[in-house]
């Protein structure tokens, strides 16, 4: 009389889902090998980079702001590996130090975006009513805005820094992820154990930290990911603009807009820096990729 | 299957036998939608500590908003209106949000339909056991972490320890209801409202989930609102059982008198598809029509349109126009029908009409 509709995969009380305490590396290659293959590709390229730009105080052959103007625009040679720019300083050594900032800005940047985004698009859906209705509107309001104009701004007012950058990128950036982090509790909202928690008594603060964020985390990493190249072009496209690092200091967007008049007689002062910025982009693109992949196929599996 | 309770260990105020929660004419309502009916309209229901009450009826007639109420959870939108709802001896409907949440899970837990979907997929099951004690009972980790062994075990999970670890998605249907279970009783509630809390499961399982939550209730003397439609389990569990239809109680009394002989023709209808017994065209009985036109009717019985006594006991003019009380037919028995005669004789037009 009463049917079975739960799920014909929920495992029998035969086999028992016991653990056998992998150990911490096993589990690690477990967890690559589940994920589509532009997650470990692009994870490796990343620590590469990430490591080498950590380090690069110490490896760097040569001073990155030494300028020698009897070497200027020197073809690749055993003492400047991949030359000198027009300033005769080492491309190598500029190109080492020079990706620190922006990645380091870009970071921070799409790390406080997406906590705050989250936060406040979390609690919007959580709380509803007037409070859900002035956040969107405020999101509405900023994500109308173009980030560089904001930043601009930003800069023409209080001058070029780490802070100034941050907060101006930060400012607009949080908008995506309160509207997807609204859209995901909704969803989570919806579902039973969240009437469950209610029911045991859990506090509002609680069930957001313990239920719901959790339940969204996924998607709200992938998209992370996946917005890190985004930001690390805007604060090259600042930097480009001279809006960012000051010169002498080394940035590849920097050392991108300095070397353009020279692009013709050494074209490796222009794709070196550009390189280093796409292949930065493009690992963390693919680690955020490759995260949604799985995701797709988890949560394919779990139903 | 029914036992009288020889309950003389108290666990907390208030005893067994004592009233626990009094529902007083409570009513949810839309109040954003004034012309819509209540959902629910004037409920009067009493628990008593270790008692254990059914409320049954078809969907939609308001047994899972009457839970609901009593969380003070009710869907956005709904709201209880008036009336009151004592929960040893402090209204629920007045209480701030502190206090609802130390009384859900800590001293009202609940059950749902749909073990699997309650528990969260990305927490582990013992952290989850644990939430209403940490909660509720300030116990530590290593504590609760013990404890939740224990309770695993006591609701009948094989290897807790193994099992504390898993995922919601990597139990039974089964296996998750007895987690809620034990979720619901870690905390050391008073009271447990399982809203058919085995619909969801198979037979064999069902009964084993029943046999498990009266053992539970019965070593904790704990009283328990039953919501189902299914009136075996009523059978086998209820002490009392209230009926409801179209948000309103229409027969109420002990179960074994109610399930035996009863008095209201919805009951009586309830009972007859529960039999599932086919006729002689080989057709299984069903009363007639929707639950959802009577909210409709704005005066007379509620059930009158799908009623069979109302037509053959030459009844129809009061029950179109007046809508009966929820009275006493006896000592113990209450029942909302005008053709139910206070001393529990139906009027004879009753038993020749059933087919």
């Amino acid at each position: 009389m009463s049917i079975n509709h739960l799920a014909p995969s929920a495992p029998t009380i035969l086999e028992p889902a016991r653990r056998t305490e992998p150990s911490t590396v096993a589990q690690a290659i477990r967890f690559i090998r589940q994920r589509h293959w532009s997650f470990a590709v692009g994870s490796l390229l990343f620590l590469t980079i990430a490591v080498l730009l950590i380090i690069s105080p110490w490896i760097i052959p040569h001073d990155p702001a030494a300028q020698s103007l009897l070497r200027r625009l020197a073809g690749p040679s055993a003492q400047h590996w991949l030359g000198t720019d027009h300033l005769g300083r080492d491309l190598l050594s500029r190109l080492l130090i020079g990706g620190r900032f922006s990645v380091v800005i870009a970071a921070v940047t799409l790390i406080l975006c997406a906590v705050i985004g989250t936060l406040l698009g979390v609690i919007s859906a959580r709380t509803g009513g007037l409070v859900d209705e002035i956040i969107m509107r405020v999101v509405d309001l900023l994500i109308s805005f173009p980030d560089v104009i904001v930043a601009i701004f930003m800069i023409a007012i209080f001058g070029p820094g780490y802070t100034t950058l941050i907060v101006s990128l930060t400012i607009v950036g949080w908008t995506p992820f309160a509207r997807m982090a609204r859209g995901l509790t909704l969803e989570i909202n919806s579902r039973e154990y969240i009437r469950a928690a209610e029911v045991l008594g859990c506090t509002k603060t609680f069930i957001i930290f313990r239920h719901v964020i959790p339940n969204a985390i996924r998607p709200i990493a992938a998209i992370s990911f996946l917005r890190f190249g985004h930001k690390l072009i805007t604060v090259g496209g600042l930097s480009f603009l001279g809006l960012g690092v000051q010169p002498p200091n080394a940035d590849w967007a920097l050392m991108l807009a300095e070397s353009q008049a020279y692009a013709e007689r050494a074209p490796l002062l222009v794709v070196a820096p550009g390189l280093a910025i796409f292949l930065t982009a493009l690992s963390v693109t693919w680690i955020g990729q490759g995260l949604e992949m799985k995701g797709r196929n988890a949560s394919k599996a779990a139903q | 299957m029914i036992m009288e309770k020889s309950n003389s260990a108290a666990k907390t105020n208030p005893r067994p036998g004592e009233p626990l929660l009094e529902i007083n004419n409570l009513q949810v309502s839309l109040p954003d939608a004034p012309h819509v009916k209540p959902i629910i309209d004037g409920i009067n229901l009493r628990i008593n500590a270790g008692e254990v009450v059914a409320l049954v009826g078809e969907s939609g007639s308001g047994k899972s908003m009457t839970a609901l109420s009593l969380m003070q959870l009710l869907p956005t939108g709904l709201k209880a209106t008036s009336g009151k709802i004592i929960f040893d001896g402090e209204d629920i409907l007045a209480m701030s949000q502190r206090q609802l949440n130390h009384l859900r899970g800590g001293r009202i837990a609940m059950l749902f339909q749909q073990p699997q979907a309650m528990l969260d997929p990305t927490s582990r099951v013992g952290t989850q056991v644990a939430e209403p004690m940490r909660i509720h009972r300030n116990v530590d980790r290593t504590a609760a972490k013990a404890r939740v062994l224990e309770l695993l075990g006591e609701v009948g999970i094989p290897d807790p320890s193994a099992r504390a670890d898993c995922f919601s998605y990597e139990l039974s249907g089964g296996m998750a209801q007895r987690v809620m279970i034990a979720a619901a009783l870690s905390a050391n509630p008073e009271l447990l409202i399982a809203d058919e809390p085995t619909t969801a499961l198979d037979v064999t399982v069902q009964a084993q989930i029943l046999k498990l939550l009266d053992d539970e209730r019965r070593k904790r003397k704990l009283a328990v609102l039953l919501i189902t439609h299914d009136l075996s389990i009523v059978s086998a569990l209820a002490d009392r059982v209230a009926v409801m239809y179209s948000g309103r109680i229409v027969e109420e009394g002990p179960t074994q008198r109610i399930l035996n002989s009863p008095q209201h023709p919805y009951t009586k209808a309830l009972i007859q598809c529960s039999l599932l017994k086919a006729d002689k065209d080989g057709n299984l009985f069903s009363i007639p029509g929707g639950a959802a036109q009577a909210r409709d009717l704005d005066e007379g019985c509620r059930f009158l349109p799908r009623c069979v006594t109302a037509a053959s006991a030459n009844l129809q003019e009061r029950c179109t126009h007046l809508e009966p009380a929820l009275d006493s037919y006896n000592d113990c028995c209450k029942a909302r029908c005008w053709a139910v005669k206070p001393d529990g004789a139906h009027s004879g037009a009753h038993e020749a009409r059933r087919p």
